[in-house]
């Protein structure tokens, strides 16, 4: 799986302004995502968070602002050469309306690769079986898709994402509906994806999680990056506690901190 | 503003593919109007051409006359469509209509009937012969299997028939006939479609002035019965159906058997030729008789019960409403005489 | 082994050993429903004529202009009828869309009750059918769902606009066809009824006109297959297919417009068929799986089938009715239980390990 991922270029967010009708959501959102990069995106419910990614993924226009991906506007690229670059899963997008099997599923992030009149060839659905082996799926790889919890089915989404061999991963919440060990069966995963010089642009909520597994950090605050970096560098108690409206507070580890929020000023 | 029209490749505008399937399918419709003066083509090659006349006939009406060889008759105003040829001595003959098999039977020709409709139910000895399917949706394999020498239809049926039958190459005539006299001369040319030297043409005439001299003794008794009791010109209206409530109209059979028996149609005036009436028309109509078709004497007391909500009107007051029991005997067929007989003695029953 | 029930992906031999099945089945049934009908059956003909011997002139009559075109229509009317129902039920996201579910057949079925009706038979010259008129209304309906489109937002939404638009058009024209019934004569309204439940009696159309129907519907068909992938990644909703590189609503406008001509063809020559888009796509979706690419040149090759068996069926009644039944009310008869046995397995299936 991750021998074949082609080096991530950067993305790139200029300007980025994004209002649907009074209401400005995105205020001038400017990043720079370097390739190679494992970047978190974290922010209060609704500022923004999974607007930014679908206008980064190109499947939103913003309002104003500029969106490149390796050097080329990702408005101006057809979707099949977008698709081939960058793998996007939502948060409570997927549906199904037939029964496919999980493995049928997951061979559907081929589609990019491959053209119209082919059917996955060995090679193909070895590669997809070793990505469902990777993240303890393949007991389900015959099942129909409609039976899947949904943690089985946003872990899916995942393997489908690995499969298209694209080396920017965009993740809206992968780690939600999952347990504590697939959790960080995942996040290992993105960033052993990102070892091998892809990128992910990853949604998340677990501040702590975010310190241990990524290497970037973006804080998004009324409708702009108020704090980009390192974890170390962008994230402090009193630009969080600002941003989620409580009290948070780190416990340093050995390498890094520990995160947790409270209500009344006890420490 | 549209997401997905901004990161769509193509520069077309959506008016522009409305465009495209709009021609799409005006070439569709050239390419499927095409095969249609093909059939005007075929008709034209066996003689029948077809005018500017819009009627519920559709294809089959026709007024252009054509000669042919044999000394079968012309196309006129009864005999609407016939094929180019027609045999001189049909001896398998398909019958298209319950009237047109009675016509058949009361010419001494049941023998020669070889197929006839589901709804053929007189005389008797018609039930037993091959059916062919119904009014309008004969069945062509059928027919086919039958090898008819001549398939005699009536216009109302079903007009792609016609084509059907020009495209097996059998021999066909089909009628129209929607008052007696032109019943007596449908009779007449089936007569002259039977041949046999002139021998069909004679039965016909016989049973034609038969039918006649009936007719005639039929309305002179009625009148004169009313004349006797000092009735002038009573109105009646004739039904025909009770849901809608449906009235024989003027130039019906309705119509003429009221006339013959010395009555007035009360629905004379009105538009079309079974109009439908409600309560308001009829108590302005407000007939002296009623005679309602839809009734049989199993259903007769049931049907009181329709025309007691209708008390207002004459007729049910003075007890006036009488059945017709027998609709049957309302096709253009050798049953008339006996259809009169019956609605006259309706219209001016015999003084107790 | 070719059954869903390896859950393997589709593989090359599976498509063949189906389609070719399914062709198989095909052949057979068409055979039987020439050797079938209402004057009885031919059986011995047919196989003396297959063996190369003569044939009478009246069985050779009932044969190839009686039969044959009633066997190729089916051929041709159940295979639209099916792939445009299958197709239906992946761009609109609905398992419970037929071919009529959009308004097409609506309208074409209103233009041609207008014709039957009002019996024009001429306008400026050119002789016209009722067939024709269909293809108008048909044409018409269609130019109005695709305005419906372009307003449509994009995404799910877009598809409720769809449906929407198509129910509500079904509604209109169903109100303005029964008022029609109403007004004409009993026995317009009797031919209406015929026309409107469907019937495969099209004995007297010349090849000229069948050979248009078939290649109409053949280019549709294929075209349709080209989407197949497309199909696939469609059922998992917009978003996900636009982001693995689909053109959601290029695709949906493609494939609606497509289906809808291949169904408007059908519809004007044979009215109001039921069932076979219905029954057909989700009985083969049981058998052989979702995937389009197999699932599509099966509903063609199966609508086929299962409507020339049914006009067999319809035929060969004819000696206790008298009459050959509507081939629509036959495919109701069966598809309906058909229906419902279908919807219980695939329920049942659900639930458990497949």
């Amino acid at each position: 799986m991750s021998s074949d991922t082609a080096k991530a270029g950067a993305l790139v967010l200029e300007g980025v302004k994004r209002a649907f009708g009074e209401v400005s959501i995105l205020n001038g959102v400017n990043l720079r995502c370097e390739g190679g990069q494992a970047w978190a995106i974290v922010g209060a419910n609704g500022a923004g968070k999974s607007t930014m990614m679908k206008i980064a993924a190109g499947l939103q226009s913003p309002s104003s602002g500029k969106i490149t991906l390796d050097g080329e506007d990702v408005r101006s690229m057809d979707r099949r050469s977008l698709a081939r670059k960058r793998a996007v899963v939502g948060a409570g997008w997927s549906s199904q309306l037939f029964d496919f099997t999980t493995l049928e599923l997951v061979l559907m992030g081929e589609h990019a690769n491959t053209s119209r009149w082919s059917l996955p060839d060995d090679a193909q659905i070895e590669r997809a079986r070793a990505v469902l082996e990777r993240l303890d799926l393949s007991h389900l790889a015959s099942r129909p898709a409609t039976v899947l919890s949904s943690g089985e089915l946003q872990r899916v989404m995942l393997a489908r994402a690995l499969v298209s061999r694209s080396p920017w991963l965009m993740l809206d919440e992968p780690t939600a509906n999952l347990d504590m060990r697939h959790q960080l069966q995942v996040l290992e995963i993105i960033r052993e994806h990102c070892r091998q010089g892809g990128s992910a642009l990853v949604i998340l909520h677990d501040l702590s999680l975010v310190e241990a597994y990524f290497d970037q950090v973006a804080i998004l605050h009324e409708g702009k990056i108020a704090a980009s970096g390192s974890p170390n560098e962008a994230m402090s108690e009193a630009l969080l506690s600002d941003v989620f409206q409580v009290n948070m507070c780190a416990v340093a580890l050995q390498n890094r901190r520990l995160w947790y929020a409270t209500d009344t000023g006890d420490v | 503003m549209d997401a997905f029209a901004n990161l769509s490749r193509t520069t077309h505008t959506p008016s522009r593919s409305s465009c495209r399937w709009l021609s799409l399918l005006l070439a569709l419709l050239v390419l499927f109007s095409g095969c249609e003066p093909k059939k005007q083509a075929e008709g034209e090659s066996t003689g029948e051409s077809n005018t500017t006349t819009t009627s519920n006939s559709g294809a089959l009406e026709t007024t252009a006359s054509e000669t042919s060889k044999s000394a079968a008759p012309e196309k006129d105003a009864i005999l609407v469509a016939r094929s180019k040829s027609l045999p001189e001595n049909p001896e398998r003959i398909v019958s298209m209509a319950p009237n047109i098999t009675e016509i058949l039977y009361a010419l001494d020709q049941g023998d020669r009937v070889v197929g006839v409709t589901r709804f053929c139910d007189w005389p008797e000895q018609a039930k037993q012969k091959t059916k062919i399917g119904g009014f309008i949706d004969p069945d062509m394999e059928v027919i086919l299997s039958l090898e008819p020498d001549l398939v005699i239809g009536m216009v109302a049926g079903d007009a792609k028939i016609v084509d059907k039958l020009e495209k097996a190459n059998i021999p066909y005539a089909f009628l129209k006939m929607d008052h007696f006299d032109a019943t007596y001369d449908g009779i007449a040319h089936v007569g002259a479609l039977l041949g046999g030297d002139g021998e069909g043409k004679k039965k016909a005439s016989a049973l034609i002035s038969k039918m006649r001299q009936e007719v005639h003794k039929s309305a002179a008794a009625s009148q004169a019965r009313l004349t006797q009791q000092k009735v002038d010109a009573p109105s009646a209206l004739f039904v025909l159906g009770h849901k809608p409530l449906i009235v024989a109209g003027k130039g019906t059979f309705g119509d003429e058997l009221i006339t013959l028996s010395g009555a007035k149609n009360a629905a004379a005036d009105l538009e079309g030729s079974y109009p439908q009436v409600d309560l308001e028309k009829l108590l302005q109509l407000d007939p002296d008789v009623i005679v309602d078709a839809t009734m049989t004497p199993a259903t007769a007391n049931t049907n009181d019960d329709f025309w007691k909500s209708f008390g207002s009107l004459k007729a049910v007051k003075n007890k006036r409403v009488a059945t017709f029991e027998d609709p049957s005997l309302l096709r253009p067929g050798p049953r008339l005489p006996e259809a009169l007989e019956r609605f006259s003695g309706s219209i001016s029953p015999e003084e107790k | 082994m070719f059954a869903r029930r390896a859950g393997e992906p589709l593989t090359r031999t599976r498509i063949i050993a189906w389609l070719t099945a399914l062709l198989v089945v095909e052949l057979l049934v068409a055979m039987a429903a020439l050797a079938i009908g209402s004057s009885g059956a031919l059986l011995g003909e047919v196989i003396a004529w297959v063996s190369g011997d003569e044939l009478s002139a009246t069985t050779r009559a009932i044969l190839f202009d009686a039969r044959l075109p009633r066997v190729w229509f089916a051929a041709i009317t159940g295979c639209a009828l099916a792939t445009s129902g299958a197709v239906f039920q992946a761009v609109l996201r609905n398992p419970l869309a037929d071919p009529y579910v959009l308004g097409i057949s609506s309208g074409a079925a209103l233009c041609a009750t207008l014709f039957l009706a009002l019996g024009i038979t001429q306008i400026g010259g050119a002789l016209l059918g009722a067939p024709l008129f269909a293809l108008g209304g048909a044409a018409l309906s269609l130019l109005i769902l695709l305005g419906a489109q372009r307003w449509a937002p994009p995404g799910r939404d877009g598809v409720y606009v769809l449906l929407l638009t198509g129910v509500i058009f079904n509604a209109f024209a169903s109100a303005l066809i029964t008022f029609l019934k109403a007004i004409v004569s009993a026995q317009k309204a009797q031919e209406l009824l015929f026309y409107l439940m469907g019937s495969l009696s099209v004995e007297g159309l010349d090849t000229t006109t069948m050979l248009a129907c078939t290649a109409v519907v053949s280019a549709v068909t294929c075209a349709l297959f080209w989407f197949s992938r497309d199909l696939n990644l469609l059922s998992l909703g917009d978003q996900d297919a636009e982001a693995l590189g689909v053109n959601a609503r290029g695709v949906r406008r493609w494939v609606v417009g497509l289906a809808s001509i291949s169904v408007a063809v059908a519809v004007a020559y044979t009215g109001l068929i039921g069932f076979v888009g219905l029954v057909i796509p989700h009985g083969l979706r049981l058998l052989l799986g979702p995937d389009h690419r197999l699932l599509l040149p099966a509903c063609a090759l199966g609508g086929a089938s299962f409507l020339t068996f049914c006009d067999l069926l319809a035929r060969g009644c004819f000696e206790w009715f008298s009459m050959t039944l509507p081939v629509g009310v036959v495919t109701s008869i069966i598809g309906a239980p058909l229906f419902v046995f279908l919807l219980r397995r695939s329920m049942m299936g659900a639930r458990g390990v497949r």
